[in-house]
């Protein structure tokens, strides 16, 4: 009998085991927030809005942008073939562009990752809610904006063919179940209405004063200045320029030697930046357009028409973001320093703060507006208040019977916003698509593709390839672009 | 002894040397005090009451209850008193004390068998046969290896002994006895005494016989009673080829295994394959799964870990055998996790001893190993001139048309390098970045049994200094495994397998890669010995943008280090309740702990990270399993009913922890200084929980018949899908034991097997896949330095399930004449519910879902032949293995069925997985020297364009093999045995990528002025004039990017092979001159592993380690050369 009671606890110690297993099965995550909880409680939704501009700053997203806008224009040259390779400066710059080509790919799939991200806290957020989640689903709306308008100049023909009924891309205006495949991609106008009214909400929603690092309503309308110049409607495009020009007690042109510095900060300090991405110092994680520029393969030089154009006047203050550099074959070009942040600190160069909009750049989109509405002399007073924050004085600057050699005023604010806004962003692609203008190139060693082209707005390949998964069939049939 | 002059002389040279009496000594100190545990009773126990009773009584009785022999002469038992005996369950030594009490008798105990002797000295005792002589000798096997506990016995007398540890028996026989030699596992011989006083007997292994038992996980099971279908290889053949895992070695052993190389990194962890790819998760969903002792041991789950599943720890010195369970009766019982098949390893163990003196076992060997880069060669200087001069010319023509030679001759002048400059050197980067490796190996073990104890133990050190540069690898591998009978109903069997593994490699890897990227015309070393730093600055430097790779491989400059420690222990039990019922419980607790570094100085001016970096990860694993069952065996006359029933549970834990940092100070490793870059961070946790259950019946030997059922449940899965049912029939039909063929000489073996049932499969998920989830954002990537989170890249899937294979399987085993053994297996397996992250549309803005999808076939047919050639004094034995695998899609859900614009590897109904969809490429155009590509007209002839966008889109071929397998021969003559391994695969193509990742995107005819290209393989010529009949397009210094991202079967090689895999001859000293030194076994042998391949692939090795395609990072595989020493004292 003894025996057997051994030979019970032998088989019953098991089943207690037994017991105690089976509750282990159910196993959850352990350093990281289930979605559902993520997006409950004004905490999470900070993080998760923190999150969000986080991707904003993904080196797949906008740095990808800053290439695919920057190398295709006139601003820059090529130092060599592809020494040292690689898709994203050869591709963009040569307008060789196929529909599996990393740069646009990581682009388009960042940006929507980007809104899902967005998305998901929009509609977390009622439009009941107090004014501090207000805020955040303002700026949330905000950063839906800027995602779609990267989207738009980049996959979409500009506004100005066709009146914007171009395919655009695909709207999604809130959180759906992630197999469900959009039909088609919805027009250029479509995209744009969209932003306009998003931008619109965003102003309103953003009640809370924001440093520039971050969304504000300032933000909102900056960026609804830039939208409005490039749809042709030129008094909004003024009236929103116009609000931030008359917050002179927020926004001013930085001057003299901090407008020299100015692309060396992360931009905390001055005030004419109204929205910036801002890094850090010392934590190497921006590179933006400088890779391309600065480091070791200093692919991209400034081109010889730009040089000119900056060389024009002397004393001009914008010189002071340019610098000599020996690339790899020995021979020395001009590079922009605009994406070199604190250089003294940041040994290893690869910090920078991109101010995406600064308040330049408003007088510069009213000088245009005004400019296509015949107002010269307002436009060409915006031009001289950009000319003499650079230095220029006298002569150099613009009067309307003194155009310096420009045919027109509309020339004269280009040719200006080329010089202030060179390298940032892809400005300079915008104001030739927006006026129907070609992008020449008179130069360039033969042999290098891309060297000596002039390519016309309507080139089919000023804008690029929706990526090959989108229009092949294996996820969804979209719409590619010709 | 009589000692003779040529004896004396070898007594001397094989005298052991210091160290090894040191070892010895060490090693009997150690296992002295293990053995202490074992003094006790006997474990075999007797209850029987009677009175009156005759010795010889007793002993049948003893026979009968305890299954020992008693071994004693007629006469003298006959002649011993009668007894009154009265035992309850005493134990043997008590009844043998008892019954041999005032008996001129004695009494030793051997493994199963009881010696009765006088009690007295033979000569004070009268002779009871005068004539009786005394013969004596040594038994050993076919390799000279002493066989202890053979059974000797007089034919037709109850009399005998036993060998004993070093195979040596002394007998009393009369001149007319005859001797019967016996052992399991060997045939009995049989000798006429004839006079002699001198016998020594060589056994002949019986090959049936020893392939009675097969370990099947849970249990032992006897070969003819199994209804699967399965493979064995015994550790002893896993030996032969020299390498640290045992992975690698089963390649060609067994049909339907496929092993795929990894390359020459001494770390890197072959790819396995059972019966086809059946599942659509990448490599590691086709895994199979690995048990070891008899416990499941999970070797994917070690993320960061380089090459830290235990199977990798396990030395192949240690491995008994490695069985390789493949259709779903054998599987079943391992159910959700064993669609991919199921390798079953047993570790060494002392019980298999037959008693005696400890065996202690060295080995040594030292391998030297030379990388092998196959058909592939990059161009040397005079080549890669020429080829630029063509680019160039080439381009300048077509923008020049009407200009002559001589203005061709004039441009080029001003745009080529000086020739006698670049000229100057001709450098083979490829040699300069590798070395001859150099292996050291060692192993020492020791085994032993007692009545009641065993034991194993074995010590392994490997040390290697592989081919790439900057690497090293060490490990340091102790395993010890004993057992423990203290009563005859309970067993203890306790393991341990710890290892150390410090390894070091480059840390940027690019170092071995770049090297195809270095021009001929450039050289690595200054004149002073010191390395050019290459790059930007560096003068007559012609691979521009690139740094000198090997610069950065200085000592010191940037590496990675990695130290993997793993222990894991086991504690089993097993308890007999009666004659029927057992229950037994098995655990095991595996901890991995693993920290790595990665270093980069800032003084390597060539890392690209001017502030240097330094990161380090922990990573801690731990893995625990029970496995608790209840088994009964129950026998009815002819009926036989046993089985199992029971429960197993098993949790991994894997934790990550690192960090990395910027700007560091130069020789510190720390993650203090510098500027922090952020924490990596991640927890994994698994679980799987299973009721298992098992009933097998059968009838006379001749009819069988299994059953299975095991349910699974894991933490993979949503709540309402967690658990699967797995079960599975088999049954088998022993034709050779019918009456009718019973004795028939030719068809020794004939049986017939059948088996139907399902496995599940959950590897292609991750952890947390049924979960949506959000991540924080790490380090710099947060913006403004605030905390944020993330949605996670793959969307929740609550629905999950498990992934679930129907196999069935006809099998048909055949012997004949008892030398030639053939196994056949025929199956066909499905795959449904098929695991697969699915890709979501990019705008959904996550990568993918995981989902149940689509179903995948793999049939086939496995062949396996054992022939014992030739057998006598010259042994020859081949053994043949092969196995065809048709892989099908047969249908997917929620993938549309269209096919990429520019081609690709697809998976698609009606096609293999990863069918290779593209464009025929069509060789140069002779005018233009443009490449050209073929287009199918709608009237079905084919012509060919030289615009790629208008060639057609084809099925072109698939990367799955149709055929694999290997062949063995081994011959032996008078201790000198050579053996040859070969190993084949046929039927698939393989991107041959490495040529592509030179150029990137651009095509491979971009001669680009700054990199290095490959030379054309054998027989393909390119375009240089017009008219030309050319495979390769004319060069250009831009290529044909208008062909880029287009799949064509330019660079698609047949990658088929035949590769002679190992040699080895290995010479035995003779027996009678180890029996002077008292050494038991001392071999020397000398092997050669991947001698040569057969291939028309032009890439590295057409082995590419499961991938579709070739790549640059790629460890090239080696050639080695060892010579080893094998002993046993």
């Amino acid at each position: 009998m003894r025996l057997k009671i051994h030979n019970y606890i032998l088989l019953l110690l098991p089943l207690l085991l037994l017991a105690a297993c089976s509750e282990k099965l159910d196993l959850r995550p352990e350093t990281s927030i289930d979605t559902d909880k993520a997006l409950t409680g004004e905490t999470n939704l900070r993080l998760a809005t923190s999150g969000n501009y986080s991707m904003l700053n993904d080196g797949d997203y906008i740095t990808a942008y800053f290439h695919m806008t920057e190398s295709p224009i006139d601003n820059v040259e090529a130092t060599s073939v592809f020494d040292p390779g690689g898709t994203r400066q050869y591709g963009a710059y040569s307008y060789v562009h196929f529909p599996t080509m990393s740069n646009s790919t990581r682009f388009y799939t960042n940006a929507y990752k980007l809104i899902r991200g967005v998305n998901n806290v929009i509609a977390a957020i009622p439009d009941n809610a107090p004014v501090s989640l207000l805020q955040l689903k303002g700026e949330n709306i905000f950063l839906r904006a800027v995602a779609y308008q990267s989207l738009i100049k980049i996959f979409g023909r500009p506004y100005i063919q066709g009146n914007g009924n171009n395919p655009g891309v695909v709207i999604l205006d809130q959180p759906t179940p992630s197999l469900d495949r959009p039909a088609k991609r919805q027009t250029v106008k479509e995209v744009y209405d969209f932003m306009i009214a998003d931008l619109l909400k965003a102003e309103s929603l953003m009640t809370v004063d924001n440093s520039n690092a971050f969304a504000t309503k300032y933000a909102a309308q900056a960026m609804l200045s830039s939208l409005y110049l490039n749809i042709g409607n030129n008094a909004k495009a003024i009236e929103y320029a116009d609000k931030l020009i008359a917050m002179s007690s927020k926004f001013t042109l930085v001057q003299g030697d901090a407008y020299k510095s100015y692309f060396s900060t992360n931009h905390s300090a001055d005030k004419e930046t109204i929205f910036c991405i801002k890094n850090l110092d010392g934590t190497g994680g921006g590179f933006y357009y400088y890779n391309q520029s600065y480091t070791v393969e200093k692919f991209a030089a400034v081109s010889a028409p730009f040089w000119a154009l900056l060389n024009e006047t002397t004393g001009d203050l914008r010189k002071n973001f340019y610098k000599a550099l020996k690339t790899a074959d020995g021979t020395t070009w001009n590079f922009t320093t605009k994406f070199v942040q604190n250089p003294a600190v940041n040994t290893t160069e690869k910090v920078s703060s991109p101010a995406i909009y600064r308040l330049a750049e408003m007088y510069l989109n009213r000088a245009e507006a005004n400019a296509k509405l015949n107002n010269g002399q307002l436009a060409l007073d915006d031009v001289n208040t950009i000319r003499r924050r650079a230095g220029l004085t006298g002569t150099d600057l613009y009067a309307l019977g003194s155009l310096r050699g420009r045919s027109s005023i509309l020339q004269v604010v280009l040719d200006e916003r080329r010089l202030e806004f060179a390298f940032e962003g892809g400005q300079r692609r915008d104001d030739l698509l927006r006026n129907n203008l070609p992008m020449i190139r008179t130069y360039g060693k033969p042999g290098v593709p891309g060297s000596n082209i002039t390519v016309q707005p309507t080139d089919p390949r000023v804008i690029y390839f929706i990526p090959l998964n989108e229009t092949n069939g294996v996820t969804n049939s979209l719409e590619q672009n010709p | 002894m009589k000692i003779n002059a040529f004896n004396l002389g070898m007594l001397r040279l094989w005298q052991p040397n210091k160290l090894l009496l040191i070892m010895k000594l060490v090693i009997i100190i150690f296992i002295a005090s293990l053995m202490q545990v074992s003094a006790a009773g006997f474990a075999q126990r007797l209850t029987y009451s009677k009175k009156n009773v005759s010795l010889e009584q007793v002993f049948q009785e003893i026979e009968r209850q305890t299954g020992f022999q008693v071994l004693y002469s007629n006469q003298k038992v006959n002649d011993a008193k009668k007894l009154n005996v009265d035992f309850n369950n005493s134990n043997l030594q008590e009844v043998m004390e008892f019954c041999l009490k005032n008996q001129p008798l004695t009494y030793k105990i051997e493994q199963k068998t009881i010696l009765i002797k006088e009690n007295a000295p033979v000569s004070q005792v009268k002779p009871m046969i005068v004539s009786a002589i005394v013969l004596s000798g040594r038994i050993t096997d076919a390799k000279n290896q002493p066989l202890a506990g053979v059974n000797i016995a007089v034919k037709g007398k109850r009399m005998g002994v036993i060998s004993d540890s070093e195979g040596r028996y002394s007998i009393r026989v009369e001149e007319s006895d005859i001797l019967m030699f016996s052992m399991i596992g060997f045939k009995t011989q049989e000798f006429a005494v004839k006079g002699r006083q001198q016998l020594n007997v060589t056994l002949q292994e019986d090959i049936s016989q020893l392939e009675q038992f097969v370990v099947t996980g849970y249990g032992k099971k006897k070969i003819s009673e199994l209804t699967g279908a399965m493979t064995t290889v015994k550790g002893e053949e896993l030996k032969n080829v020299a390498s640290a895992a045992i992975i690698q070695n089963l390649k060609g052993k067994m049909s339907g295994l496929i092993v795929s190389d990894p390359g020459g990194d001494p770390n890197a962890v072959a790819s396995l394959n059972v019966r086809g790819v059946g599942s659509l998760g990448g490599n590691a969903s086709t895994q199979p799964l690995i048990v070891i002792d008899g416990l499941i041991q999970d070797l994917t789950n070690i993320p960061s870990v380089s090459g830290a599943g235990n199977i990798i720890n396990l030395s192949p010195n240690d491995v008994e055998s490695v069985t390789l369970l493949k259709d779903a009766a054998s599987t079943s019982l391992y159910g959700s996790r064993a669609a991919n098949g199921v390798l079953v390893i047993t570790t060494k163990a002392g019980s298999g001893m037959k008693g005696g003196k400890p065996q202690i076992s060295l080995e040594s060997n030292f391998s030297w190993e030379n990388p092998v880069f196959g058909n592939f060669r990059m161009m040397n200087s005079t080549e890669r001139y020429d080829l630029l001069g063509q680019a160039y010319s080439n381009d300048y023509r077509n923008l020049n048309p009407t200009k002559t030679d001589a203005e061709v001759a004039a441009y080029l002048a001003t745009v080529m390098p000086n020739r006698e400059d670049a000229l100057s050197h001709n450098t083979d980067w490829m040699r300069e970045g590798y070395r001859t490796g150099q292996i050291q190996r060692y192993n020492l073990s020791l085994m032993g049994a007692s009545e009641k104890f065993s034991y194993y133990a074995g010590g392994t050190y490997h040390k290697e200094l592989p081919v790439a540069i900057t690497d090293k690898f060490e490990r340091y591998g102790l395993r010890i495994n004993t057992e423990y009978k203290p009563t005859g109903k309970l067993t203890i069997n306790t393991g341990f397998n710890g290892t150390f593994s410090p390894l070091q490699n480059s840390g940027l890897s690019s170092y071995r890669t770049a090297l195809y990227k270095m021009m001929p015309w450039d050289y690595p070393k200054n004149s002073d010995g010191s390395y050019r730093l290459g790059g930007v600055n560096e003068t007559n430097w012609y691979t521009k943008g690139l740094f000198n790779p090997l610069y950065s491989t200085q000592k010191d400059f940037n590496y990675r280090y990695d130290k993997i420690y793993v222990a894991s222990a086991d504690a089993k039990m097993a308890y007999d309740f009666n004659s029927w019922l057992s229950f037994s419980t098995a655990n095991r607790i595996t901890l991995t702990s693993a920290k790595n570094g990665f270093y980069i100085d800032p003084l390597d001016l060539a890392s690209g990270r001017p502030g240097g970096n330094f990161s380090r990860n922990i990573t801690q694993n731990l893995n625990y399993i029970t496995s608790n069952i209840l088994s009964f065996n129950q026998q009815f006359g002819l009926h036989e009913l046993k089985g199992i029933a029971g429960f197993e549970f098993n949790n991994v834990r894997n934790e990550v922890t690192g960090g990395s940092t910027n700007n560091i100070t130069s020789g510190l490793m720390s993650l203090s200084q510098g500027t922090f870059q952020g924490i990596i961070e991640s927890i994994n946790e698994v679980s799987f929980l299973s009721y298992l259950s098992e009933a097998n019946y059968s009838y006379d030997n001749k009819y069988f018949l299994s059953g299975s059922f095991r349910r699974d449940g894991s933490s993979k899965f949503g709540a309402n899908n967690k658990y699967g049912n797995f079960y599975s029939v088999g049954g088998s039909w022993t034709v050779s034991n019918e009456a009718f063929l019973k004795n028939n000489k030719i068809l020794t073996n004939l049986r017939l097997r059948a088996s139907h049932g399902t496995t599940g499969n959950a590897d292609p998920v991750g952890a947390y896949s049924i979960y949506g989830v959000y991540n924080y954002v790490t380090g710099t990537s947060q913006y403004d330095g605030k905390s944020g989170i993330i949605p996670g890249s793959n969307d929740n899937n609550p629905d999950l399930h498990w992934e679930v294979q129907r196999m069935n399987n006809l099998g048909l085993n055949i012997g004949l004449w008892s030398r030639i053994n053939l196994v056949v297996d025929l199956y066909d397996k499905a795959n449904t519910n098929i695991l697969r992250t699915v890709q979501a549309p990019i705008t959904s803005g996550v990568t993918g879902v995981v989902k149940n999808i689509g179903k995948v076939s793999n049939k086939g047919i496995e062949l396996d032949l054992n022939s014992l050639n030739i057998d006598g004094k010259l042994k020859w034995s081949t053994n043949i293995n092969l196995a065809f695998n048709r892989n099908k899609v047969l249908y997917l859900t929620d993938v549309p069925s269209v096919l990429p614009s520019t081609g690709g590897y697809v998976t698609a109904p009606g096609y293999a997985i990863g069918t290779i969809y593209g464009i025929v490429y069509k060789g140069a155009d002779p005018d233009t020297g443009k490449p050209s590509y073929e287009v199918l007209n709608e009237n079905g002839s084919r012509s060919t364009t030289l615009n790629i966008k208008d060639a057609t889109l084809q099925i072109l071929d698939s990367q799955q093999p149709d055929f694999s397998g290997g062949i063995s021969n081994s011959i032996s003559y008078k201790g000198i045995t050579l053996s040859v391994l070969a190993n084949f695969i046929t039927g698939l193509k393989v991107n041959n990528d490495i040529r592509g990742y030179i150029f990137g995107p651009l095509e491979i005819d971009g001669a680009s002025k700054t990199v290095n290209n490959t030379a054309l393989p054998d027989g393909q010529t390119r375009w240089q004039k017009k008219g030309d009949q050319a495979f390769a397009p004319a060069a250009s210094l831009s290529g044909y990017p208008e062909a880029n991202g287009y799949t064509t079967t330019r660079f698609i090689d047949n990658a088929s092979f035949f590769r002679i895999r190992n040699i080895r001859l290995t010479y035995d000293l003779p027996s009678r001159w180890l029996d002077k030194v008292k050494i038991g076994k001392a071999a020397f042998y000398i092997a050669a592993d991947n001698v040569f391949t057969i291939t028309k692939f032009t890439g590295l090795d057409p082995e590419v380690g499961g991938g579709n395609f070739e790549n640059a990072a790629k460890y090239p595989i080696n050639r080695k050369i060892t010579l080893g020493l094998n002993m046993v004292l």
